[in-house]
């Protein structure tokens, strides 16, 4: 199945974000390993998480959790 | 003209925008105002308005379709009239409603400045299907490409190397390719963070690819989360390229500081401004040219007095500078680059997806400020007395006010450049007479201590 049927997706341009997507990928894995982790050793510990901050329309940076 | 827009939504696609009108980022637009006002008509409706030939030809091909009713938007404009800053905040909305498309489950599938509108200096997202369903477990932002093509790019050029937006997309549909973009630039700018990742690569990986058809197959993830993770951190990447290619404040021209200097002492402008002020108060116009606006003085005059106001002027840094101020005062101004001596023509296929300017502006105006103007078409652009005021005619339906610069007025001497023996024959009287022949003088007005004089005229045959 071809993904791009309507705008043309630039080679470069589709190719560059993949490979940016990609490694964005293995950041969301790690962040996602160190949530778990924090819920862990809070549920350990005996205290709750805390909880994500919001994104802002335009470049804003998602917050993961801290622990 | 019409006072709204139908649009005929295929059986397909109606329950798909339906869902869409019913989400939040749709309610909040359209109430807002960032998105153009929707509605579905109902069935009565729709056969009222099936006397119209074309909706009616429409209907008859698709017969399962719903009719939707969009406003019209006052003056429409193309990226090839836009100043930087227009473009930039186009961009802006585009990234906005595209970012929080995410949340409902839907994307947007393209990224042009054809999407948008301004009423007024405000952005209007006008192509409500351009919202479509994504697959949530899709990592790619398909309008990325073009987002850089005809937002990025052309920000980038015009910033770096003073290219003109005019001159990009009126001999370009899709912006600037990275390719175009790379050759504009040195070796060691090619390495630069701004041109790397929208440039550089780009280019660099597409020529490795070729012609690989694989590239284009969907891969999507088995998590959805990282797939809107990924997605998203695509629109904060573009987000802060943008912020970095925002056009700066205090540009400067040949003309930008034309209202601070030169051309008028104290009295004579405060003379100037109580004629315009009188003459918009006399015949009270709703829909206003401002013909060489510069910085938008009077634009702003007329739009204080209650006019929707469209300012033109060749200067892309003055009619920045006029939408800056419309933005912060909350002015009905829609400021436009555009050269009187040479106005945006029709393009596109057949020329006839962007209407010309003259045929958009034609008649659409029952008010028009020409000051400080005429001498600059006739003297620069040697375009005769004659057809200027001919092609004022053609503009307004009623007021026209018009400013006379004598051959010894210091900015005519200037422009001239020796060839004041062109212009020997130019008389208050004979630009009376020019004027004569299209409009009525209600009244005229010498500027103290100038050699200029004001026109306050009507159209013949006007109310």
């Amino acid at each position: 199945m071809h993904l791009l049927a309507y705008v043309d997706p630039g080679t470069g341009a589709l190719i560059w974000q993949s490979i940016v997507g990609a490694c964005v990928g293995v950041v969301f894995y790690f962040k996602t390993t160190r949530k778990w982790l924090c819920g862990l050793l809070a549920r350990l510990l005996g205290r709750r998480p805390k909880t994500k901050t919001a994104v802002s329309a335009v470049g804003g940076k998602v917050e993961g959790d801290r622990c | 003209m019409e006072k709204s827009v139908l649009r005929v939504v295929g059986a397909g696609k109606v329950s798909e925008f339906d869902g869409f009108l019913k989400t939040r980022l749709a309610r909040e637009g359209l109430e807002s105002k960032r998105l153009v006002s929707t509605r579905r008509l109902g069935d009565g409706e729709v056969a009222a308005r099936r006397e119209s030939s074309i909706l009616e030809a429409i209907l008859l091909e698709r017969p399962d379709g719903a009719v939707f009713e969009h406003e019209r938007i006052p003056f429409a404009s193309y990226a090839h009239e836009w100043p930087p800053e227009m473009l930039w905040e186009a961009g802006r909305l585009t990234l906005e409603l595209g970012r929080s498309a995410l949340a409902e489950g839907y994307g947007l599938k393209d990224a042009t400045p054809r999407n948008i509108l301004f009423r007024g200096s405000q952005p209007v997202f006008i192509d409500m299907l351009s919202f479509e369903r994504r697959d949530p477990a899709d990592p790619v932002w398909k309008p990325y490409g073009q987002f850089i093509r005809t937002f990025l790019l052309p920000l980038l050029a015009n910033r770096r190397w003073g290219l003109r937006l005019g001159d990009v997309f009126s001999s370009r549909r899709d912006g600037l390719e990275p390719e175009e973009v790379y050759r504009m630039c040195g070796p060691l700018e090619r390495f630069s963070p701004g041109i790397l990742p929208l440039v550089s690569l780009p280019v660099w990986l597409g020529r490795k690819a070729g012609c690989q058809e694989t590239i284009y197959q969907a891969r999507p993830l088995a998590n959805a989360e990282k797939a809107r993770y990924v997605v998203e951190s695509v629109f904060s990447r573009l987000g802060r390229a943008l912020r970095r290619l925002e056009p700066p404040a205090r540009g400067k021209s040949a003309w930008s500081d034309y209202m601070a200097g030169q051309s008028y002492e104290g009295p004579a402008l405060a003379a100037k401004e109580r004629f315009t002020k009188e003459a918009l108060e006399q015949f009270r116009p709703s829909r206003v040219l401002d013909a060489g606006a510069n910085t938008g003085h009077f634009s702003a005059m007329a739009a204080q007095a209650g006019a929707a106001v469209v300012a033109v002027d060749a200067d892309p840094v003055c009619v920045g500078q006029i939408w800056r101020r419309a933005r912060a005062e909350r002015l009905d101004i829609l400021p436009l680059v555009v050269d009187l001596a040479r106005p945006s023509p029709a393009l596109g296929w057949r020329n006839r997806e962007c209407a010309s300017f003259l045929e958009r502006a034609s008649r659409g105006f029952d008010g028009v400020l020409m000051l400080a103007l005429a001498h600059h078409l006739l003297v620069t652009e040697r375009i005769p007395l004659e057809q200027i005021v001919a092609m004022a005619s053609q503009l307004t339906t009623s007021l026209l006010l018009i400013e006379y610069v004598g051959p010894e007025d210091a900015m005519f001497r200037r422009l001239t450049h020796g060839r004041e023996a062109l212009h020997a024959g130019l008389t208050e009287r004979v630009f009376s007479e020019a004027c004569a022949a299209h409009f009525e003088i209600v009244r005229s007005l010498v500027l103290p201590g100038t050699q200029r004089k004001m026109y306050c005229l009507k159209r013949r045959g006007a109310d």
